[in-house]
């Protein structure tokens, strides 16, 4: 019934459906990977029967024909058309309990290269088709939600660099893969790449005028555009603002609230989740001589990622630093 | 007065040859006068004849399908293959690899011969480039393993 009642739908308002009255959590799954330009090539196949392919849509296609965006006959996972050596990231906290990286890009059995994460939920997920020597952790490691593990190739089966995204649960004993969209373990769907975020507002869009020696409050929200929770009690994969062009650099605008010369603050509220806006409050401090400067400034997953600073929005704060006339 | 034209016909249908010929030499009067006048218009054969030119109504067949731009590129080692009679199919190769080969060369050849790419969507064992075709229309070119080969097929767009 519920593959009927999704024929003819979009993602968006697929992504509704499937997730109202879901045990949905706000830090679920989110995509492997970092671009959210990357599009599904082929997801899994809900028929078992041969030359019967159930989409991610619920439309039944009685042949064997590939149907591109949307299925293959037999396909077990979500292909994603990712070029060589692109990043790829947990999709949950979890543990590596496996992997293999010693192929090349010829075709050396079916998955090639893979790491296979275990979750704290009994789920598993695998990332096929890696690059040779490309995993970035080992076996027994714990890792975080969007953390980089591996890069993506074309090794095993394969007709065009990609990674092969693949679920699976345990049912009677075996790992059975299913679809992450009817599982409905996606934040989205079929789900959002886990730190990406879009400028909406500051304090001051204009020039912030700062009197020599003293320092003036700033605040800019950003909407959480990403599938991860924001939050700023955890060690990693805490959200942060931080100084940028280049990263992490010393500030001369560093204010007394800030963390470090770079590290401006975290973010305000304790949770953020997916389509939540988050502020950002810091102080700019200016003891540099009188004159026009200008600041960039982006969003850090502690430990894990900088955001886009493009899709961010490309913050930055103008400053003018004038003369302290009390003095 | 009712059986002349009766008459007149049963005439005509008893010797047609008269006819014919009369037929036949206003035809060649006619030819000659629009050959002296420059006007195409007086030889062309009424639209309702079979004609050497293919129009709408005559079927489908592998004559019909599209014809493959000079421009397009072709995978170094290809073989043409014979075409099926789905007249959807505008071109067919075979290369004796499998893997990536052939969907990396067309990911590349195809926007550097004009080609814009619309879409990749490379899986396990077989991809599909979509991209546009001359006319407007979006082609798809699919690289799929058959044996120990890959065969590479340029087929109008389907779902």
């Amino acid at each position: 019934m519920i593959a009927r009642f999704f024929i003819g739908l979009g993602f968006a308002l697929a992504a509704s459906v499937a997730n109202a009255g879901s045990t949905f959590a706000t830090d679920d799954y989110t995509l492997p990977f970092y671009d959210p330009a990357v599009s599904l090539s082929y997801g899994v196949d809900r028929d078992p029967r041969a030359c019967y392919q159930l989409d991610w849509t619920g439309t039944l296609w009685h042949d064997c024909n590939l149907h591109y965006g949307r299925v293959y006959d037999g396909h077990t996972g979500a292909d994603y058309p990712m070029s060589l050596g692109s990043p790829v990231a947990a999709a949950r906290d979890g543990a590596v309990v496996d992997l293999f990286e010693g192929y090349g890009t010829q075709q050396f059995g079916t998955y090639g290269n893979y790491v296979l994460v275990s979750h704290a939920d009994g789920r598993r997920t695998l990332y096929y088709h890696l690059a040779q020597n490309g995993a970035l952790v080992s076996v027994g490691q714990a890792v975080h939600a969007g953390q980089g593990i591996a890069s993506s190739g074309c090794s095993g089966q394969c007709y065009g660099a990609h990674l092969h995204f693949e679920m699976r649960k345990s049912t009677s004993g075996s790992w059975v893969p299913v679809d992450p969209i009817f599982e409905q373990r996606y934040t989205t769907n079929p789900g959002r790449v886990p730190f990406l975020a879009a400028y909406i507002r500051e304090s001051n869009a204009g020039t912030e005028v700062i009197e020599r020696y003293s320092t003036v409050t700033h605040w800019v929200e950003f909407k959480n555009t990403g599938g991860r929770t924001w939050r700023n009690n955890t060690g990693v994969g805490r959200i942060l603002l931080g100084t940028w062009n280049p990263a992490q650099h010393s500030s001369p605008f560093k204010a007394a609230d800030w963390g470090s010369t770079w590290f401006a603050t975290n973010v305000d509220q304790s949770a953020v989740g997916p389509d939540g806006i988050g502020r950002f409050t810091f102080g700019l401090h200016a003891d540099v001589t009188p004159g026009s400067y200008d600041e960039d400034f982006n969003l850090l997953a502690n430990s894990l990622r900088w955001f886009d600073y493009a899709r961010l929005g490309s913050f930055h704060v103008p400053i003018y630093v004038i003369t302290n006339t009390s003095q | 007065m009712p059986d002349r034209p009766n008459v007149r016909r049963a005439a005509r249908l008893a010797h047609p040859w008269p006819a014919l010929l009369l037929l036949g030499a206003v035809l060649l009067l006619l030819g000659a006068c629009s050959a002296l006048v420059g006007d195409p218009s007086l030889t062309a054969p009424p639209s309702d004849l079979p004609s050497a030119t293919p129009s709408a109504t005559v079927a489908p067949s592998p004559d019909t399908r599209p014809g493959l731009p000079g421009s397009f590129p072709v995978m170094p080692g290809a073989v043409a293959a014979e075409l099926p009679a789905d007249p959807t199919v505008i071109a067919s190769w075979t290369v004796d690899r499998v893997g990536s080969a052939a969907y990396d060369f067309y990911a590349s050849a195809l926007p550097r011969a004009g080609f814009r790419v619309a879409g990749l969507y490379p899986a396990e064992r077989a991809a599909i480039i979509r991209f546009d075709a001359p006319d407007g229309e979006i082609w798809q070119l699919l690289a799929e393993q058959v044996g120990d080969g890959t065969r590479i097929t340029v087929r109008t767009d389907r779902p």
